[in-house]
């Protein structure tokens, strides 16, 4: 396979990322880059099994469980992410631009969810709908709506906490389609364990089905690498529908306060 | 509806004899939707495409079929053409038709249709496996999918 030294180069954070990077950092870097250009260019790609994930979580000398936040795990070029300190009394907007950042994801899916047309509430749940996996990964959409939740509208904080699971589960109804990506994050041969079937029968009868649903449908067509999407056209719709604290997100009395409160200082010790 | 556009209607070239082999060329199907020209070239059979919309920007996510399903997706590929009487607006996602009538949806979108003059699109909707297609439509104005099946 020849490899375009140019493209992995800039995929890892630069000459100047990957020169700090250790031999064996490097060899793992190569071969995730290897496997994501031959996926993408194979006819018939071979996804790992479920057997096959689960005896990668053997090894103990990872650098982190596969479930830690991205604020407490260093990124492709090997390094932690150098976080700047966050103004006083931090908004919604702050917490953007200095612990989510790029945000490229959600931004990109609460822009598809604007130019077509979908409610406020779930624009701002498209805006909000993964910014927890700077925190923790495992049941991020319960984790995400938790977060959220003492500040955004219910069918919000309904469409976030219900996403995650709809994910696995293809609607055609809706056009939502079961993402390759998953065949490899979670097996080709993974099958939804029963709390999610679950939770899907559950929201299959539920009036507001729609609502994560929806969200699904705007996750699928944000992996743009290239497009560039600011917080701007989101601005009116933060100020009419998150009910930013006054004292500031992480030092209000909320339910969930502490979890922005962690996400300002990740590295505090306990 | 449906309002032919004669100028972009390829040649049927049924029964077409070339060096004593008999090869069947089916029509591609053209028809014009509020000022877009689309024309219905192929019918593809897989169980992994690209979910780009129309036009395609650079999405990398693609859609699978599992493999404990029995579907597959069909995808048609549909030239599209932007005439100046093009006015804007929304245009709504293409169904797909199977031979008995029965309407199949497609995760894609129309977006920004008016942002380049012509591209060509790959919309997919899962179907049952061995499904026959017969057309795709957009709202009243119909492509004739028959004879484009590799």
């Amino acid at each position: 396979m020849e490899i375009d030294r140019r493209a992995l180069f800039k995929s890892l954070g630069g000459a100047a990322a990957v020169a700090l990077m250790t031999q064996d950092q490097k060899a793992d870097a190569l071969e995730h880059y290897m496997e994501e250009q031959l996926n993408a260019a194979a006819e018939d790609p071979v996804y790992p099994t479920v057997a096959d994930l689960a005896a990668k979580d053997e090894d103990l000398t990872r650098p982190a469980r596969n479930g830690a936040g991205g604020l407490f795990r260093h990124g492709r070029d090997g390094k932690l992410r150098e976080l700047p300190p966050m103004p006083a009394k931090p908004t919604l907007e702050d917490f953007f631009e200095y612990r989510f950042a790029p945000a490229s994801h959600v931004l990109q899916s609460a822009n598809r969810a604007l130019t077509t047309g979908m409610s406020e509430e779930i624009i701002l749940a498209c805006l909000l709908h993964d910014v927890v996996l700077g925190l923790i990964r495992p049941d991020h959409g319960w984790w995400g709506a938790q977060l959220v939740e003492p500040y955004v509208p219910e069918k919000t904080a309904f469409a976030i906490r219900y996403h995650q699971c709809l994910r696995f589960f293809p609607d055609p109804e809706y056009g939502y389609e079961y993402p390759e990506s998953y065949f490899r994050t979670f097996g080709e041969d993974y099958v939804p364990e029963a709390y999610l079937q679950k939770t899907h029968d559950w929201l299959k009868n539920h009036e507001w089905y729609e609502l994560p649903r929806l969200l699904t449908v705007n996750d699928l067509y944000a992996f743009d690498r290239n497009a560039k999407v600011s917080i701007d056209p989101f601005r009116e719709i933060i100020a009419r529908h998150f009910k930013q604290p006054e004292e500031g997100l992480g030092w209000d009395n909320s339910p969930s306060t502490h979890m922005w409160r962690t996400m300002i200082q990740p590295d505090r010790r306990l | 509806m449906k309002i032919r556009v004669p100028s972009v209607r390829l040649a049927a070239l049924a029964g077409m004899s070339l060096a004593g082999t008999a090869l069947i060329v089916a029509a591609a199907d053209s028809a014009s939707y509020k000022g877009l020209e689309l024309t219905a070239k192929s019918v593809e059979r897989s169980t992994r495409v690209s979910l780009q919309d129309c036009p395609p920007g650079e999405n990398i996510v693609r859609g699978v079929i599992r493999p404990v399903e029995d579907n597959e997706f069909a995808t048609v590929q549909i030239d599209v053409k932007v005439l100046a009487e093009f006015e804007g607006g929304e245009v709504p996602k293409p169904l797909l038709y199977d031979d008995a009538g029965k309407a199949y949806k497609t995760a894609q979108s129309f977006r920004d249709v008016a942002s380049r003059d012509a591209y060509s699109c790959a919309f997919s909707f899962r179907v049952p496996k061995g499904t026959k297609v017969a057309r795709v439509a957009i709202e009243d104005v119909s492509l004739d999918l028959s004879g484009l099946e590799n």
